[in-house]
């Protein structure tokens, strides 16, 4: 599903390396979470993966398809790639519903396949009686669940989610990792979530660390 | 949800600010709709008075005049025009302004009696001056509606009493809202004895009217012009040159204002949304479909404000057309496309320049620098 070669990023004209030569693959339906201490290069790995950026050398491949040819990133995301931040960064206007949709925008169907869709999702993740409410009236956890619901909009094939509890009490914490877990478990999507939640970070089939832009060990493998 | 509909939810996070933007634009569309409205008119009006009304081909005035009322053709000047081939009728007209009814531009004409029709003057009622009358004068149908005068009625002009015997119509504003008497009373009046503003022409079948036209011309030594089409008339009166450069030039000044303005406000609001910008991207969105967006709610603003720029500078013509004086000079035609055509254009233009940049640049956003961003 996805092969790192040798991914190296540097920042600042050198002076900063944030990856160091990275090798790994990644099977299709695999749930990993990455720890590893503040600035080891953790959201930097999760944003090469997930087209946000370009390294500074070194091969991703997606699929067999070498993110360097990829011509349209921004389709490749749309298609492939869901994404959940630290930060739910939902658009304050929106009620839940429109934000799940904005990822839709960029696939084909009819509104209101995509709205029932929406529905569907925001059910999924337990709010069914929130879909039209505002960001600013609902909890963080909740906020983050809506992030969910959005992430999964065009059925993505890989989960990228950057300290996803991070913002989140434990129990709000706990289940969001539930819903994200029984995606990975029931739709076979591939799930990759850093974390500094040892906690959470030991619920994953592989656990990674990584240290100075490197992985140090890979426990449980 | 429509896109439309996110556009829509977009400008009214910051309404203050969008609707300043709007009515921004909206103050430049006004501007510059009222000064068509009225341009327009008056070159209308200049058509219908000197070339179109009557009977008359073309009307011939004094070379360099700065005003038609200072366009002075003296008597040899009329007699030669009158003895050249092919002229078969001639009609002189004599313009001045009297102050009236608290109107310092209250316009009076002299014209004989035989060549009302010429001059395309159409009596509606009672009858014509008698030109050996000094008491007698027609009174225009605007005039008399606004002065509330009737056949029969007195009416004091230059501390003179005269009755009105009839009431006429000639199709244009200027003419239709002031008095006509006979040639010789207005000359003896004002001291021009043997002197017109104007004068109609009307050419005999079988003769090129251009032909005769220039022969006017040259044969005066160019003291005279023949106003056949509008663009002559710059050459009696620069008046109406100046003010059509003078509304494009306070039009383009408000519009550039204007597209200043909504520029201002699409470069606030995208750095605002810089973090949201670097999610749209991260989720999938084209760099296109951000522009797209932003250059839409830059083109709604625009679109707003020429709805209500166009009320706005319809509404002021309509409120200046309650006083007198502007009664008398103007009749706009406020459902005429055209006038409203290059204010929309000139507001799509600015919505598009004034969006592009704001849009550009936050379409070049990279996703994860907007993401971060603070
Ligand atoms: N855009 C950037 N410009 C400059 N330096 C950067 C940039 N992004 C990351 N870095 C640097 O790269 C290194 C790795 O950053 P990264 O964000 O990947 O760390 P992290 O493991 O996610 O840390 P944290 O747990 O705090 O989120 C850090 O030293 C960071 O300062
Ligand atoms: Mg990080």
């Amino acid at each position: 599903m996805v092969q790192i070669k040798n991914l190296s990023k540097e920042f600042e004209e050198g002076r900063v390396k944030a990856l160091n030569g990275i090798n790994l693959t990644i099977k299709e339906g695999e749930y990993i979470s990455i720890m590893g201490p503040s600035g080891s290069g953790k959201s930097t790995l999760l944003n090469m993966i997930g087209a946000l950026d370009r390294p500074t050398s070194g091969e991703i491949f997606i699929n067999k398809h070498n993110l360097a040819d990829v011509k349209n990133l921004a389709k490749f995301r749309s298609k492939t790639i869901g994404f959940i931040f630290q930060l739910h960064n939902l658009i304050p206007t929106l009620t839940a519903k429109e934000n799940v949709l904005i990822p839709m925008f960029e696939a084909r169907g009819k509104g209101k396949d995509k709205k029932k869709k929406a529905e569907v999702l925001l059910k999924k993740m337990n709010l069914g009686k929130r879909t039209d409410f505002m960001p600013t009236k609902m909890s963080g956890g909740e906020r983050q669940r809506v992030a969910i619901a959005r992430s999964l909009a065009n059925n993505p094939k890989i989960i990228l989610a950057d300290e996803p509890t991070g913002d989140v009490d434990s129990k709000s914490g706990a289940m969001i990792m539930d819903i994200l877990e029984e995606i990975n478990n029931k739709e076979k999507t591939t799930l990759i979530v850093v974390t500094h939640d040892p906690v959470i970070g030991a619920r994953a089939h592989r656990k990674l660390k990584m240290l100075d832009g490197r992985f140090q060990e890979e426990a449980n493998s | 949800m429509r896109f439309f509909l996110l556009i829509l939810k977009n400008l009214s996070r910051h309404k203050t600010r969008t609707v300043l933007a709007v009515v921004g634009i909206s103050i430049g569309i006004a501007t510059i709709v009222a000064l068509n409205l009225v341009m327009e008119n008056a070159s209308k009006m200049i058509e219908d008075t000197f070339i179109k009304q009557g009977d008359f081909d073309f009307t011939v005035a004094k070379a360099g005049s700065a005003d038609v009322i200072v366009s002075y053709i003296k008597e040899e000047q009329i007699n030669m025009v009158n003895e050249m081939p092919g002229i078969q009728d001639s009609a002189g007209l004599l313009i001045y302004m009297v102050p009236f009814n608290n109107n310092p531009y209250f316009f009076s004409f002299g014209l004989k009696k035989e060549k009302l029709e010429l001059g395309g003057v159409n009596l509606i009622e009672g009858r014509a001056f008698e030109d050996d009358a000094e008491d007698e004068v027609i009174i225009g149908k605007v005039a008399s509606k606004n002065y509330d005068k009737k056949i029969g009625d007195t009416i004091n002009l230059n501390e003179n009493d005269y009755e009105i015997v009839g009431i006429y119509e000639t199709g244009t504003a200027f003419q239709d809202g002031g008095t006509m008497m006979p040639l010789a009373n207005a000359q003896k009046l004002q001291d021009l004895e043997d002197t017109v503003n104007l004068l109609f022409v009307k050419i005999a079948e079988n003769y090129n009217v251009e032909e005769i036209a220039q022969m006017i011309e040259d044969d005066s030594n160019e003291e005279l012009v023949s106003i056949i089409d509008i663009d002559d008339f710059d050459a009696v009166d620069q008046g109406i040159k100046i003010m059509d450069a003078g509304t494009w030039m306070i039009g383009i000044l408000a519009i550039i204002i204007g597209g200043i303005g909504v520029m201002n406000t699409m470069v606030m609001s995208v750095s605002e949304r810089t973090r949201e910008i670097g999610v749209l991207r991260a989720v999938g969105w084209k760099k296109s479909r951000v522009l797209l967006m932003i250059l839409c709610e830059t083109l709604l603003i625009a679109l707003i404000a020429i709805i209500i720029g166009c009320g706005m500078g319809a509404g002021a013509v309509r409120l200046l057309m309650f006083s007198d004086i502007a009664e008398g000079f103007l009749n706009p035609s406020y459902f005429e496309y055209t006038t409203y055509l290059k204010a929309i254009i000139v507001a799509v233009l600015v919505g598009m320049v004034g969006g592009l940049y704001p849009a550009w640049k936050a379409s070049r956003l990279s996703p994860l620098e907007a993401l971060r961003y603070e």
